[in-house]
């Protein structure tokens, strides 16, 4: 009997022929059956996830460029600029910060089980919408600064789409679409 | 966001938990999870997706991290999350510290094995595409590595 059978049997990757043998075995066999329980209970452990929560991070597919490979000339201009910024930045008042305001988003998706919405103003965190009892449509209001904001909604944690009640859409990073609000929101 | 965000959105749980099962430390996971499907974008574009390729490049993201950060301190697998304050990051399961502190001490290849065996979504036939290693090893040293484990959660 191949030991190697019990593995295989939890991360079914046995042939038709080795499952047959391998029950018989099972029947047959005290100590295989006792290592056969002992570790598919731990395989209920195992295979537990170790954290509830995961993590999503923005992802970029351009090639990001070290600092340490650039060349003297261009250090150079680094700081040529990072200079000339600094003493824009100096002479400059900063801006007034502009209140936030509140931005209502609405989304028919009457089959779903969970609407989540991900953009710049979440940090691309995923947040739930709220079911409007059984119209069909689920909704969020957030309260945001009147700028440029990015975002889609995520249906059912799986499939993504744009707003389709936003004109303004980009390519992501991933060949799907985000819509696009301007500052200060929709006229 | 198309095929990429779809499959982005459906493995990245799985890579994740990939990864903390192989480091211990989620703040490291969350860090190599953004490395590996960036270096997937920069090198092989968003056309068809597969599994097998992604964890063969988180693969590579984990132990380049590792070549230069060698050697681990041995008795650093505390299966905590990363990071200074917990609060701000992904929060391990209590009861899962116990599993993560024993695969910490199993040997790093069979630790390896048993990640992506146990994590989901992989055949031994894509494991040994990923690990290059055969799919005879493979049975061996996966079933040879829960047993260890066995072992040392009987110690616990």
């Amino acid at each position: 009997m191949k030991e190697e059978w019990i593995s295989q049997f939890i991360d079914d990757e046995l042939t038709l022929d080795e499952k047959i043998a391998f029950v018989g075995t099972v029947h047959e066999d005290g100590p295989f059956r006792e290592e056969c329980l002992d570790l598919l209970r731990q395989e209920k452990r195992l295979r537990e996830p170790p954290s509830r929560d995961v993590p999503m991070p923005a992802l970029s597919p351009r090639p990001r460029r070290s600092l340490l490979s650039f060349r003297p000339l261009q250090w150079a201009l680094v700081l040529l600029v990072a200079g000339v910024a600094l003493v824009l930045a100096r002479n400059l008042s900063p801006p007034a910060k502009e209140a936030n305001v509140p931005y209502r988003f609405v989304v028919y998706q009457p089959g779903a089980d969970r609407v989540e919405i991900a953009g710049t103003f979440t940090g691309w965190d995923r947040v739930s919408l709220k079911r409007s009892g059984n119209s069909g449509y689920w909704e969020i209001v957030l309260s945001l600064p009147p700028v440029e904001h990015r975002y889609s909604y995520v249906i059912d944690g799986e499939r993504t789409m744009s707003d389709p009640t936003v004109p303004g859409r980009e390519r992501d990073d991933f060949g799907g679409e985000n819509s696009i609000i301007p500052p200060g929101g929709m006229a | 966001m198309g095929d990429f965000g779809s499959f982005y959105l459906r493995h990245r749980k799985e890579l994740f938990h990939y990864l903390l099962r192989m480091t211990g430390d989620a703040a490291l996971s969350e860090d190599l999870l953004q490395e590996s499907f960036t270096r997937f974008l920069d090198r092989y574009g968003r056309e068809d997706p597969t599994l097998p390729l992604l964890f063969t490049i988180a693969r590579n993201a984990l132990f380049d991290h590792w070549r230069k950060r060698r050697p681990l301190p041995s008795g650093d697998w505390s299966g905590e999350t990363g990071g200074e304050n917990p609060e701000e990051g992904v929060i391990v399961r209590e009861e899962a510290r116990a599993v993560l502190r024993a695969l910490g001490t199993l040997p790093e290849d069979e630790r390896d094995l048993l990640s992506l065996a146990v994590t989901g979504g992989l055949s031994y036939r894509e494991i040994a595409a990923v690990s290059g290693l055969s799919e005879g090893n493979i049975k061996v040293r996966i079933h040879r590595a829960r047993r260890k484990l066995r072992d040392l959660l009987r110690e616990e």
